[in-house]
């Protein structure tokens, strides 16, 4: 392709670092080759923060309805968020969005990592991007400096060498890629979009609709550092989290995210075996010690954050190449417990193609176990490849096959709500989706609210932005400060979806796509009056205040809703398939389910709250206060 | 009586502090506690200033519970530690 460029100055304040965004956001359209920028009013930034707020926004404006999720007209938004690279630990994060090719409906990931902030550091609070190259492309952003550039040299690459291409191209190692692999290009419907090779914009299919639209890889590099509008009003909260992160934060600094995996086999809140079973014999193997033991050699961790929760594995045989990272608890669930694979370099090298090839990992896991159970029961029964529950040789030819959509793969690439549908034969079944995407390793026949969470999400089966019972249920959580500031006594109940569990939920997920839009990790324990004080540091915001953060997180979950009705879901879709409550004979949630009755009325209760009709459609009354009339 | 496990990486301070006179043992990093029955895990909690770092899932004699579920005689309690957010 011709390469095109296009040039940006900064703004006068973010030259000042007088606050924390800069000013501009970029549009590129692949189809046309035309690159342009605009400059938002304040108000948008204020009522939307960036983020997921932001991709909303250019999803519900600048997509036609009924938009193929993998044709020209579906719009990539990669945004940074108000707090995004700022000194404030946890910030290392952006999000990314479309619409999904996997539910239909919204894609709207974050990862982690230092894209976002080198993004804002090259000059731009977002990049938007249209259409679909006529040949295979890169975007180029140095600077405030745009090119699009043939990308013919890096298609059919690995990710990690086509970083390792980009940054030899420009001779510049500090360039950021977020890109796909094999898996994107070849649109398998839950490829994911991998930042530093190992940070996955994961869930909804975010790959494929990048690989659709010819686009290889976004690089960028930036010398600019991210400003605050004050940043003395930082300090109380700066000060508590240096104070404090050692002990609040220490799970993470020990085991990271797989320091759970033991404690979550044991408490039933890993779904073992496709949902079948309560226990998974030698699961000590994918636990956090003996990963220590056997192949974590490091840690690694996103921009500016203290707590290095990632671990990075290496092995010989099976080989896996440290750049790739290591498995987080989800992936450990998702390839080890539920395909019931117990070897952990088997499940780790599946971690690595997932993140060679760009894939979400759990999808990509679900959808083998979901395949597992079907040639178990003969329902899969042709074909030289018949994987098998507990073989890791299997897990490992599965992704590669679905990466390069090669026999089974080529099946498995569409996941496994769409494989049931092809196979019928009451494999419907076996499956554990809500929109036809599969559930994070968070069981909702233990957790009851997340998994009225995981039916409501917009994005289908979510964990990132949903209330986890057992959170709410433990006096001196996050969860639970957050609603005291809401006025909501806590502890509340650890089982069933009570009303006032309900309207913890409609606090909490709107406080989370806040979270999501600043773009802020989860992990830290900020309070409304932490992300208060942040944001006017930030942007000056002197005036704000604990409800309109509230006010913006009701905001843009409306939104999320209203896009995924205009995309065509309605109510009907708000539920989990069967299999995800399936009780089980005996173990910690023995005979645990979420009744079907039980479910709807906590739904009704949350549409209530919501201003939303018994169909879950937004009132115009409830759009006229949120101020978004103008996107129905 | 009752026995409570827990993880001694999950206390934000030494047990010694925190339970005051009550019979306690080692196995490898865990605590094994001997309590008087008849009170909620949360209250047990509380009372005996067992201060935790982290949010965690009860499980009693293997079976999931509520932290409000009043304990009795012969009760083996686990508290298992969550990932996500932590303690504020």
């Amino acid at each position: 392709m011709k390469k095109v460029t296009y040039n940006v100055e900064y703004s006068e304040a973010f030259q000042k670092r007088s606050i924390a965004y800069t000013g501009k956001i970029l549009h590129v359209d692949l189809s046309k080759g035309s690159i342009w920028h605009e400059e938002p009013e304040p108000a948008f930034y204020r009522s939307l923060i960036g983020g997921r707020g932001f991709i909303l926004h250019y999803l519900l404006s600048k997509m036609p309805a009924g938009a193929d999720p993998l044709g020209p007209d579906n719009v990539l938004v990669f945004a940074a968020g108000l707090l995004t690279g700022t000194v404030l630990p946890g910030t290392g994060r952006h999000a990314v969005g479309a619409k999904s090719p996997l539910t239909g409906v919204l894609a709207s990931s974050e990862a982690g990592g230092f894209f976002g902030h080198e993004m804002k550091k090259a000059g731009f609070d977002a990049v938007v991007i249209y259409g679909q190259a006529s040949s295979p492309s890169y975007l180029w952003i140095n600077n405030g400096l745009v090119e699009l550039r043939s990308a013919e040299h890096l298609w059919g690459k690995v990710t990690g060498d086509v970083q390792e291409q980009i940054q030899a191209d420009h001779e510049d190692e500090k360039i950021r890629v977020a890109q796909i692999g094999p898996g994107g290009e070849n649109q398998v419907l839950y490829a994911a979009i991998m930042h530093d090779i190992n940070r996955a914009a994961g869930r909804s299919g975010l790959g494929a609709v990048m690989g659709s639209k010819k686009l290889k890889a976004v690089a960028v590099r930036g010398t600019r550092s991210v400003g605050l509008a004050n940043k003395a009003a930082l300090k109380d909260t700066l000060k508590w989290i240096t104070s404090t992160y050692k002990d609040s934060m220490g799970w993470a600094m020990s085991g990271g995210t797989p320091g759970s995996f033991g404690a979550n086999h044991d408490s039933g809140a890993l779904a073992i075996r496709n949902y079948t079973a309560s226990s998974l014999p030698g699961y000590e193997n994918l636990a956090h010690e003996k990963l220590f033991e056997k192949m974590v050699v490091d840690r690694d961790t996103c921009s500016h954050c203290p707590v290095r929760c990632k671990i990075v594995v290496e092995h010989q045989s099976p080989k896996i190449e440290r750049k790739y990272g290591g498995p987080e608890y989800e992936t450990l669930g998702a390839l080890g417990s539920l395909t019931a694979v117990t070897d952990a370099a088997a499940v780790s090298k599946a971690n690595e193609l997932c993140a060679a090839y760009g894939l979400d990992t759990i999808s990509t896991g679900a959808t083998v176990a979901f395949t597992m159970e079907c040639v178990e029961r003969g329902i899969i029964n042709d074909g030289s490849f018949l994987p098998e529950f507990g073989q890791g040789t299997d897990l490992i030819e599965a992704v590669r096959l679905i990466a390069r959509r090669e026999g089974l793969g080529d099946l498995m690439a569409s996941g496994s709500a769409r494989m049931a549908r092809k196979l019928g034969q009451g494999s419907e079944e076996f499956l554990a989706v809500a929109r036809k995407q599969e559930l994070p390793l968070h069981d909702p026949r233990l957790k009851n609210i997340t998994g009225m969470g995981y039916a409501l999400s917009p994005t289908g089966a979510d964990h990132m932005h949903n209330l986890f019972d057992n959170f709410a249920n433990f006096e001196g959580s996050d969860v639970c400060g957050r609603l005291n500031e809401m006025g909501i006594e806590t502890p509340l109940p650890m089982f069933g979806i009570t009303r006032e569990k309900v309207k913890a939920y409609y606090y909490d997920t709107a406080f989370k796509h806040v979270l999501d839009s600043a773009v802020i990790c989860h992990f830290y324990p900020y309070l409304y009056r932490n992300l208060l004080e942040a944001f006017q540091a930030a942007a000056g915001w002197e005036d704000m205040t604990i409800e309109e953060i509230n006010q913006i997180g009701q905001r843009i979950t409306t939104m999320a809703r209203m896009f995924i009705l205009r995309e065509g879901s309605t109510h009907d879709d708000d539920l989990l398939s069967k299999r995800a409550l399936l009780p089980l004979p005996d173990g910690p949630i023995q005979g645990r389910t979420i009744e079907k009755s039980e479910m709807e009325k906590g739904m009704q209760f949350y549409f209530k709250l919501k201003g939303w009709d018994a169909d879950g459609v937004p009132t115009q009354s409830s759009l006229e206060e949120l101020a978004v009339v103008d996107y129905a | 009586m009752l026995l409570l496990k827990l993880d001694e990486r999950l206390l934000a301070d030494s047990i010694e502090n925190m339970q005051g006179s009550i019979e306690f043992h080692r196995e490898a990093t865990f605590i094994i506690l001997e309590l008087p029955s008849g009170e909620s895990v949360q209250h047990t909690l509380e009372k005996y200033r067992i201060l935790l770092k982290q949010p965690v899932v009860a499980v009693i004699n293997g079976q999931t519970a509520d932290f409000t579920q009043v304990l009795v005689d012969g009760d083996q309690v686990r508290l298992l530690p969550q990932i996500a957010g932590g303690r504020y």
